[in-house]
């Protein structure tokens, strides 16, 4: 597999201005028309009509006729325990799940990193489960986690456990399932970035630092994590972003429940808008969302810069 | 580790050590997909044995027989996934291909201020346009149609296309192009007889890339479909609110569902990577 070079983001947009086919500008216009087009109707315009929902109460269960709400939305949207818990829940499942992913992620990338026969074919193919779709993912492991027939149950009996958790069912625990499924699925991607940045590290450091008595570990903890630092801060935003917007492993997991102990706020919002129809209200909490992701897309542009 | 036969010998151990952890990480992180695959193959008797059996039954083609050809209409869902995902693909691939040609050979746009606008195009939470695009539709009358799922994946896809295609165009040499057209060829010209078919094997990363993302989403297609234009993800999250849930019918669907995209992703990897990680990892 081709780990090799690292152009992030934001230091591909930097690179030299080279020379185009100089010929009238005009005619360019006539090729990107097309997509402007749709993202004006699809991107823009839509956008722009979300922050104008936000400010109007449109409750389609009440009446089909929008209302003019001013500041009322916001101000709900502030006192709303209920919105303010499910950040808090979105805001533990990034944080575990980039702690794992983070911490797995590394240490296979470290094992990963060898350009010894087969290794290769070994990379590919534990790129899997990133390749799935999130809804089949959250299949498998509805299977996998089957009161009745899932296998992890079987394997917690047999250590000797006397009762195995109810995953899914036991409010207590559906978050963890659900940010195990993340895990697995994205552990692939950090790896994917370390081995990037591995391959970076000139081989002299470390030669350098074990003839200066460094063992392993020291080697490990003063050469590799300090320089894979800019890529593990974008890897983090990377992952961070992707869990504002989880939606589809709840759906299929838990659909939010036992009670709302795995509503993360992208399936609030879907539930608020969707199922009970306050539109207004829904595209308040979306516009949340969207600034966030938004903020955390400026920091990786940011970070990218830094590191070019 | 010392002496004149022991330090070899550990070198050989150590890589030994290093394969046989290897595998055995590859084999824990792809048993899930493979213990799904073998469930797909086993009689309802078999899925409820105790202890379980994991590999060890007699398989039967009864899940996928009862899948795609009993009361499910699976089948008429793959088709709706494949025609969305064959519109999304051709909207995304012609019209990004355009744009990203005029971007990286005709200087036109800010390319630092684009390369934010598309990368935030490409994270755009997709509940900030949900529910727009839930009332654009409604109010359109396509709510429920074919189009209007298809046109949103296109909308995800395009970003990522742009994105792609202008990296490669900016490494191609101009020379070529540039005596095309000191030779009198309009931009045009010069697009289709001399770009494109130097730019296919891009082309096709980015359809693969186009086809799975579309094949693979769901917010907007269980939002935008009606019964009769259900997409594979969302017939297959549908099958779990039924009274009676045939758990080795689902596990059939789910593979049908996934092996498609594993094969599309190991035919077009290395381009995918590139745009999974945003130029990350090339």
């Amino acid at each position: 597999m081709p780990v090799s070079d690292t152009t992030l983001a934001g230091s591909s947009a930097s690179r030299p201005s080279f020379q185009g086919i100089g010929i009238a500008r005009a005619t360019y216009w006539w090729f990107l028309a097309p997509a402007t087009t749709l993202a004006v109707l699809l991107v823009i315009l839509p956008l722009v009509a979300l922050i104008v929902m936000t400010f109007l109460r449109w409750n389609l269960t009440e009446s089909p006729i929008p209302a003019f709400a001013g500041v009322d939305n916001y101000l709900r949207l502030f006192a709303d325990g209920a919105f303010w818990a499910s950040v808090g829940r979105t805001l533990v499942f990034t944080a575990e799940s980039i702690i794992l992913q983070l911490a797995l992620g590394i240490a296979i990338a470290v094992l990963f990193n060898r350009d010894w026969f087969g290794m290769g074919v070994i990379r590919a193919l534990f790129l899997a489960p990133m390749m799935v779709a999130p809804i089949f993912a959250g299949m498998i492991w509805r299977l996998l986690f089957s009161d009745d027939f899932g296998l992890i149950r079987y394997v917690i009996l047999l250590l000797g456990f006397e009762q195995a958790p109810l995953w899914l069912g036991d409010p207590n625990i559906a978050l963890q399932a659900v940010i195990i499924v993340n895990v697995w699925q994205w552990t692939a991607f950090v790896v994917l970035f370390i081995l990037a940045g591995l391959q970076v590290i000139s081989p002299d450091l470390y030669e350098a630092a074990t003839i200066d008595g460094a063992g392993p570990w020291t080697r490990f903890w003063k050469i590799t994590i300090p320089l894979l630092s800019p890529i593990i801060i974008a890897v983090i935003i990377f992952r961070a972003i992707d869990a504002m917007k989880v939606l589809d492993i709840v759906y299929v997991l838990t659909a939010g429940g036992p009670g709302n102990s795995t509503e993360t706020v992208s399936y609030r919002v879907y539930q608020t808008g969707i199922t009970f129809f306050e539109l207004g209200y829904a595209s308040t909490m979306a516009l949340f969302v969207l600034l966030t992701v938004f903020v955390m897309a400026y920091l990786l542009l940011l970070a990218g810069r830094k590191r070019s | 580790m010392s002496g004149v036969f022991g330090r070899p010998l550990s070198r050989v151990a150590r890589r030994g050590a290093v394969y046989l952890g290897s595998l055995v990480v590859l084999a824990a992180f792809l048993f899930p997909i493979a213990w799904m695959v073998a469930m797909s193959f086993k009689t309802r008797l078999d899925i409820f044995t105790w202890p379980p059996k994991v590999f060890s039954f007699t398989p039967t083609l009864e899940n996928y027989e009862k899948v795609l050809f009993g009361s499910k209409s699976f089948l008429h869902y793959v088709a709706n996934s494949v025609e969305i995902a064959a519109i999304a693909t051709l909207i995304a691939v012609a019209f990004g291909v355009t744009t990203a040609f005029a971007l990286a050979k005709g200087r036109v746009g800010n390319s630092k201020a684009l390369g934010f606008l598309l990368l935030s195009f490409r994270m755009m939470p997709p509940v900030a346009l949900l529910l727009p695009y839930y009332l654009l539709f409604r109010s359109t009358g396509l709510l429920g149609t074919i189009p209007a799922i298809a046109i949103t994946h296109a909308v995800f896809s395009i970003a990522i296309v742009i994105w792609m295609m202008r990296a490669f165009f900016e490494e191609v040499p101009n020379e070529i192009e540039e005596a095309a057209t000191i030779d009198g060829a309009t931009p045009w010209q010069v697009f289709i007889r001399i770009t494109l078919p130097m730019s296919r094997p891009a082309i096709a990363a980015a359809t693969i890339f186009a086809l799975m993302t579309s094949w693979n989403e769901f917010v907007f297609a269980v939002v935008l479909s009606n019964t009769q234009t259900r997409t594979v993800p969302v017939a297959i999250s549908s099958f779990v609110g039924e009274v009676y849930v045939s758990w080795g019918e689902l596990a059939a669907a789910t593979t049908i569902g996934m092996v498609p995209t594993l094969i599309l992703a190991f035919i077009g990897q290395r381009y995918l990577l590139y745009g999974l990680t945003f130029g990350g990892v090339k």
